[in-house]
């Protein structure tokens, strides 16, 4: 049996955009990694603009396909995942 | 009817059109958001020229539809319809249209302020105003979160 890859696509809004400097990107996850709160671990330990980014915005809010996700969430390939500041509209 | 949109609407054409499609008549609730021309800082009031709006399609269309569906099983509404602008608005433009039709009063006011209590704190846009000193994001209220649990309060 062939091991699929896992992917999934990452979306920056409001200042996590513009932290990361772009709005989106696919990404490539070890198989182990199943949950937003797992995605947010593995990002901080191999990515130095994660880190950065997760160490200055406090409070960022997720979105697994287009619906507000806890940590606990589960991802799959495929996925998109949002992060984003708390909401500001109306 | 939910509309995310750069158009600048008309309150008037939407309320025509509310309205000629209603089955059931009693009252009808309208809010109209406006951009603010000052911000509220620690240093005081200062002037804001435009404000640029960001949003998450796919999202604000989703979450937009499933708070007038909430709002509408509620409270027994009879129509409602929303209206988010995004992109460059210019202060005093209209951001934010909501129209909610039930038999009586208390419920089409209750069913509006519902759906803006909800939008400000679940729906995925983001303001930045841009002023005469340079261009902020704006912060989100603990208030928001606040009127929140006050209806998750009121449901049990």
């Amino acid at each position: 049996m062939v091991t699929q890859k896992m992917k999934i696509n990452i979306k920056y809004f409001a200042r996590a955009r513009v932290a990361m400097g772009r709005g989106g990107e696919e990404i490539t996850l070890p198989p182990e990694v199943t949950t937003v709160a797992a995605l947010v671990a593995h990002l901080t330990a191999t990515s130095a603009e994660h880190r950065l980014l997760f160490a200055t915005h406090q409070n960022l809010k997720f979105a697994v396909n287009h619906r507000f996700a806890e940590p606990h969430q589960t991802i799959d390939s495929g996925d998109e995942v949002a992060i984003f500041p708390p909401v500001t509209g109306g | 009817m939910i509309t995310v949109t750069t158009e600048k609407f008309s309150v008037g054409q939407e309320y025509d059109q509310f309205l000629a499609e209603l089955k059931v008549h009693g009252g009808i609730a309208i809010f109209v958001g406006l951009v603010r021309d000052f911000a509220e800082t620690a240093q005081g009031l200062e002037s804001v020229q435009f404000l640029e709006i960001e949003h998450y399609p796919q999202m604000a269309e989703r979450q937009l539809t499933e708070i007038a569906d909430e709002a509408k099983n509620r409270f027994e509404l009879t129509a409602v319809t929303v209206i988010h602008r995004y992109g460059k608005l210019a202060a005093g433009e209209p951001i934010v249209l909501v129209l909610t039709a039930a038999p009586h009063r208390k419920a089409a006011i209750q069913g509006c302020d519902f759906v803006m209590d909800w939008l400000k704190s679940a729906a995925p846009f983001w303001k930045v105003e841009h002023r005469s000193n340079g261009q902020v994001f704006v912060d989100s209220k603990p208030d928001d979160v606040n009127m929140l649990n006050s209806w998750q309060k009121q449901k049990s």
